[in-house]
């Protein structure tokens, strides 16, 4: 059985690619309707830019980025498709902008001869990243509302009396719940949970830590003090990955304070020679790993209860954050931004539970069956989470 | 076991020890010590401080453009260059007026470097690069030469500090081409003034040259006149001619553009050459700018050994 756990461990490591890092792919939109002209302002975060088009050369970046743009955006009304107005000087039809630090930002101008029955489209990046989502705020005749637009939402009608009806609150769970399935190592992370869980009151306790998680991420990112560095937070989500797994594996091993010893032993290791070679944040990281595997997994078995809701509060807390982190350039009203927080939240803690609801009801389900091999089952599973969460964690602070 | 030793520790440290040391609960208070520490350090790494707010102008600053500041010392001298007056004593309107002056300046200095004038724009980049060679020829120039630098540097260029001598020079020209001269060609003007300048070095008159062969005097033959009044006069192409004859000598053909021309020097007289105390100012001055030019090299190179440059296959600088 350690064998068939052993080769799980290297069978998935090689055959898995990275997961999809917690981090959100988000760009930003404000379009201004004024009589028959529609201005459209695009904001893209330097890396999505980069990542779109291929190269670091900001030169290059900004040519290519703008005419995706123009291809990509556009309004239609009752006069046919609105025509894009050259902006005069050598701008053309796509006017970059200056708009901070890291950031990519255009202008264009459309007219429409006739604006009624205006439909504003936005098809950017939504082939390239599937779960790419373009905040908009949308000005109508001095009033303003907040839009999304996804993969499924490339088009927004404007009614003619200009009252856009803002974005509803379920879609926003609806987005939450979308990014959480779309991340492998959060969902890793539920399923190393739902491993671990032996009573009922412990499914509790584990919705409870998730969701004190997420209060506690806006509480702390509404005062603005600290901002998260993403890449190390995606490391760190991998981490708890592979510390669900070990917990498993540590659990139900009698020489599970050896293993529990070597990992944290291995993360002290790497941690100090990160700190030498001056990766200092990397280093901290795997410091603080080791220190955190070593204090949960010692206390695997015996108070259990206290270890596992620690993983769930800190994946609650680490999530939320990095939407906090997405949505912070699109400069939000305070209502719309608790609006859209409190959504996303929502969603990817409702998903969270479901998730874990089921592979508790369905592992509860099948232990019932005494020829079902509940103990390979779950050696298997733990393994894979250990491996997976490993490289992945390798992968993101080294790569 | 007693750990107290010879020294009488608190009684509750010493219960702490005895119970961390004995107790069956060790374990699970270390770990959880463990737990908070490895907490703390990972969020420690996490987390890093939030950057300035977007509608805060951080502490030094009088202003943000696009997350840009206008430094607060920057505007406090614009006004006092403006007005030629100490900041504390300019008026809030004049104050306002150069902030946003400044302001618009900082607006357009993006918007050239959104549109990437630098690489786009020749006169942008022969700006800027000028710029970047005047800063660093500028601080090469801070520090003085000395006398004795000053003299080598005099010594090693000596031909630039030699005065040349006035000379009379009297210039005969053929011309060529024109309505006057129209069946006058290139050719036969130049073997004219060959036969012309042979004639005059076998003791031939000029006015019987001038009647001969149909040469006129120069335009600007005026008797003696300076080295540089005949550098001026004479052109790029006569006058290293002249500098080369000495008194009563006769130059081979010139052919220029408006002809052909024949140098006759009546009179020149020897360079002669300038004492260090004399030419020092000018001496400075070259000094001083070959000073700025060989920081601007220098800097130059440093710039290419940190560049990584490719070029093409095919092509070479």
């Amino acid at each position: 059985m350690r064998w068939l756990a052993a080769f799980a461990i290297l069978a998935f490591a090689l055959v898995s690619a990275p997961a999809s890092a917690a981090r959100q792919s988000v760009s930003y939109s404000t379009w201004t309707i004024t009589g028959s002209t529609v201005t459209v302002r695009y904001v893209l975060p330097a890396p999505e830019a980069q990542r779109l088009i291929g190269t670091e050369l900001a030169i290059v970046t900004v040519k290519r980025l703008g005419a995706y743009l123009l291809k990509n955006l556009g309004a239609h009304s009752a006069s046919g498709e609105c025509t894009v107005l050259d902006q005069g000087y050598d701008l053309g039809l796509v006017d970059p902008l200056e708009v901070g630090p890291g950031l990519y930002g255009f202008e264009i101008f459309f007219h429409c001869a006739d604006p009624r029955g205006l439909v504003l489209r936005n098809t950017a990046l939504f082939a390239r990243d599937s779960d790419h989502v373009n905040i908009a705020s949308v000005f109508v005749n001095g009033r303003v509302s907040e839009q999304i637009f996804t993969p499924r939402k490339q088009r927004l009608a404007i009614p003619d009396d200009g009252k856009v009806a803002p974005v509803s609150f379920f879609s926003y769970v609806g987005l939450g719940a979308e990014h959480l399935l779309d991340g492998a190592d959060r969902l890793c992370v539920v399923l190393g949970l739902a491993l671990l869980v032996r009573r009922r009151r412990d499914v509790a306790y584990l919705v409870g830590a998730l969701a004190l998680g997420y209060a506690l991420a806006a509480v702390v990112s509404s005062m603005g003090w600290v901002a998260p560095r993403l890449t190390l937070v995606d490391a760190f989500v991998a981490l708890l990955a592979a510390l669900a797994g070990l917990s498993v594996v540590v659990r139900n091993t009698e020489r599970g304070p050896a293993i529990a010893a070597a990992w944290s032993a291995l993360l002290l290791l790497a941690g100090v020679v990160c700190a030498i070679s001056r990766l200092v944040p990397t280093g901290l990281l795997l410091l603080g790993g080791a220190a955190l595997s070593a204090g949960l997994l010692v206390l695997a078995g015996p108070r259990e209860r206290v270890a596992w809701p620690i993983l769930a509060g800190l994946l609650g807390f680490l999530d939320g954050f990095v939407w906090s982190a997405a949505i912070e350039p699109a400069e939000l009203s305070a209502s719309a931004q608790l609006d859209m927080t409190a959504g996303l939240y929502a969603g990817a803690l409702l998903t969270e539970v479901v998730v874990l609801g089921v592979l508790v009801g369905v592992m509860w389900l099948v232990q019932s069956y005494k020829s079902f091999p509940r103990q390979l089952v779950n050696d298997v599973c733990a393994a894979c989470l250990a491996g997976l969460g490993t490289y992945w964690m390798v992968g993101r602070l080294f790569a | 076991m007693s750990s107290v030793g010879l020294v009488k520790q608190p009684a509750l440290v010493s219960r702490a020890i005895r119970a961390l040391w004995v107790s069956p609960q060790r374990s699970g208070a270390l770990a959880a010590v463990a737990i908070v520490v490895g907490l703390l350090v990972a969020l420690a790494s996490l987390f890093g401080k939030a950057p300035p707010s977007r509608s805060t102008v951080p502490a030094g600053y009088v202003a943000l453009v696009n997350q840009k500041g206008i430094l607060m010392s920057d505007w406090i001298s614009q006004v006092e260059n403006d007005e030629g007056m100490p900041f504390e004593s300019t008026a809030p309107a004049t104050r306002s007026k150069v902030l946003r002056q400044m302001i618009d300046e900082e607006l357009v200095v993006q918007r050239a470097l959104v549109l990437d004038l630098p690489e786009t724009t020749i006169e942008v980049r022969d700006i800027l690069a000028t710029a970047v060679n005047n800063q660093v020829g500028a601080q090469a120039v801070t520090r003085l030469p000395s006398e004795d630098e000053l003299r080598a540097f005099f010594e090693a260029n000596r031909a630039k500090y030699t005065e040349r001598g006035p000379m009379t020079v009297h210039d005969l020209v053929l011309h060529v081409g024109g309505y006057q001269n129209a069946d006058q060609s290139l050719e036969q003007a130049n073997r004219d003034a060959a036969e012309a300048v042979y004639q005059l070095r076998a003791g031939a008159s000029v006015d019987y040259i001038r009647e001969h062969f149909g040469f006129v005097p120069g335009p600007e033959d005026r008797g003696e006149v300076t080295d540089l009044y005949a550098k001026t006069m004479l052109g790029a192409t006569l006058y290293p001619v002249a500098l080369g004859l000495r008194d009563g000598e006769i130059s081979d053909p010139v052919a220029t553009g408006d002809g052909v021309h024949i140098l006759i020097m009546e009179r020149h007289a020897l360079p002669s050459v300038v004492d260090f105390a004399t030419a020092r100012p000018r001496v400075y001055d070259d000094f001083r700018i070959q000073q700025s030019n060989q920081a601007v090299q220098a800097h130059l190179a440093q710039l290419r050994r940190q560049a990584q440059i490719v070029i093409a296959p095919g092509y070479s600088e």
